[in-house]
């Protein structure tokens, strides 16, 4: 039987907000392939959710696992793993996504001409796409990752990933009412 | 990881043209500034102006709260100490403009500082930015009293010189070094513990 390795897991994780009231408890393990939609009771909700699976958001209650590495706790290690793509995508021009391939490098501590080889490689395969989106998800791949967390994408963005990275982990928040037919966590109603 | 690379990253993109533009800008205004009325200032209201003025004003000066809070920024696999580092440069490099800007407006009218209290001056001027970064992710009351800090710790650099006190320059030198050690450690707990939450 094909065991595929466990990139993400999360445990009762739970964000007490001022404003949203309580975001999750998220409760589900994800492997490699694997991809997920989190409904979320507002756009600003749905933002903490992506932010708290991209080790950016500390969960107030429960654990979130990226590759075993607790992101409360070892929040570097979390995110080394990880690509967080941002709510509306990457919307300045080429030469600021030149710049940010660059950075990124820099920071992730890879070599510079591979990952702008890389980069301009995954913008190729996505020409069809939406430029800002094709740009920021370029950008999530330049390290390599085994989880990318989209937050609000545009539809189809997780198709476009499975294109260019099938054995990728994916976890995305929408909105609820943006969700017609897909749920896969129960969203807490309202305050 | 290489913490010293990803550094060096942060701080090639904080420190920019425009950014160059604004250091330069603070620089020349306080060199005229010093070049005509220094004379107006006496040696009391000139310390009184450097070492505890100029920070204070740097410090409420807040054009790069905005930059730290950028959500890219908290997505790099970085530890808080790290991050800590890489954003205090820019502040304190900016921080540093208006009183070497000072320093040149005096040496102009051949009246220079002297050096002794030209190190008090620019670590005064170091302390002040590095204490304000608190009030960079706090609103409000707390952000407040991080500038009401600033104005505490700048004004115990100024009292050695003040006071004439015997070895002023390593009492006020040696405290700033202090101040500012523990202004970046809580930088970067406060780094480690932020929550850049969507408006």
């Amino acid at each position: 039987m094909l065991r595929l390795d466990t990139v993400l897991r999360a445990v009762g994780a739970t964000f007490e907000d001022r404003r949203d009231g309580l975001i999750g408890p998220y409760d589900f393990t994800l492997r490699e392939g694997q991809a997920l939609v989190l409904a979320a009771a507002s756009p600003r909700a749905a933002s903490i959710a992506a932010r708290m699976f991209g080790a950016i958001v500390k969960p107030t209650a429960g654990t979130i696992y990226v590759d075993e590495y607790d992101t409360r706790l070892q929040p570097p290690e979390a995110k080394r793993r990880l690509g967080f793509v941002d709510a509306g995508g990457f919307t300045r021009n080429a030469h600021a996504f030149d710049c940010e391939v660059a950075f990124r490098a820099d920071v992730w501590n890879l070599d510079r001409a591979g990952s702008r080889q890389r980069a301009y490689a995954v913008l190729a395969s996505l020409a069809t796409f939406d430029d800002a989106w094709a740009r920021a998800i370029a950008l999530a791949l330049v390290a390599n990752v085994d989880l990318i967390v989209l937050d609000q994408p545009c539809a189809s963005a997780a198709d476009a990933i499975r294109r260019v990275a099938p054995a990728i982990a994916i976890v995305e928040t929408r909105v609820a009412r943006a969700l017609p037919f897909v749920s896969s966590v129960p969203v807490p109603a309202p305050a | 990881m290489n913490g010293g690379r990803a550094t060096l990253a942060i701080v090639r993109r904080r420190i920019d043209r425009a950014y160059a533009c604004d250091w330069l800008g603070r620089f020349a205004a306080l060199c005229l500034i010093a070049a005509l009325f220094a004379p107006l200032l006496g040696r009391t209201a000139t310390l009184v102006v450097l070492i505890i003025v100029l920070p204070l004003g740097g410090a409420t000066e807040s054009a790069h709260a905005e930059a730290m809070r950028r959500t890219s920024f908290f997505a790099m696999p970085l530890y808080g100490r790290q991050l800590a580092r890489a954003y205090a440069l820019a502040p304190v490099v900016t921080a540093l403009a208006a009183p070497l800007g000072f320093f040149c407006g005096l040496a102009i009218r051949h009246e220079p500082l002297a050096p002794g209290l030209g190190a008090i001056v620019l670590a005064a001027n170091i302390v002040g930015a590095l204490v304000a970064l608190g009030a960079v992710f706090r609103d409000g009351v707390q952000a407040w009293l991080y500038y009401a800090l600033t104005l505490v710790c700048c004004t115990a650099l100024a009292v050695p010189p003040l006071a004439r006190l015997p070895h002023a320059v390593a009492l006020s030198v040696g405290l700033a070094a202090v101040f500012a050690f523990t202004a970046l450690r809580a930088f970067g707990e406060t780094l480690a513990r932020y929550d850049p939450l969507p408006f």
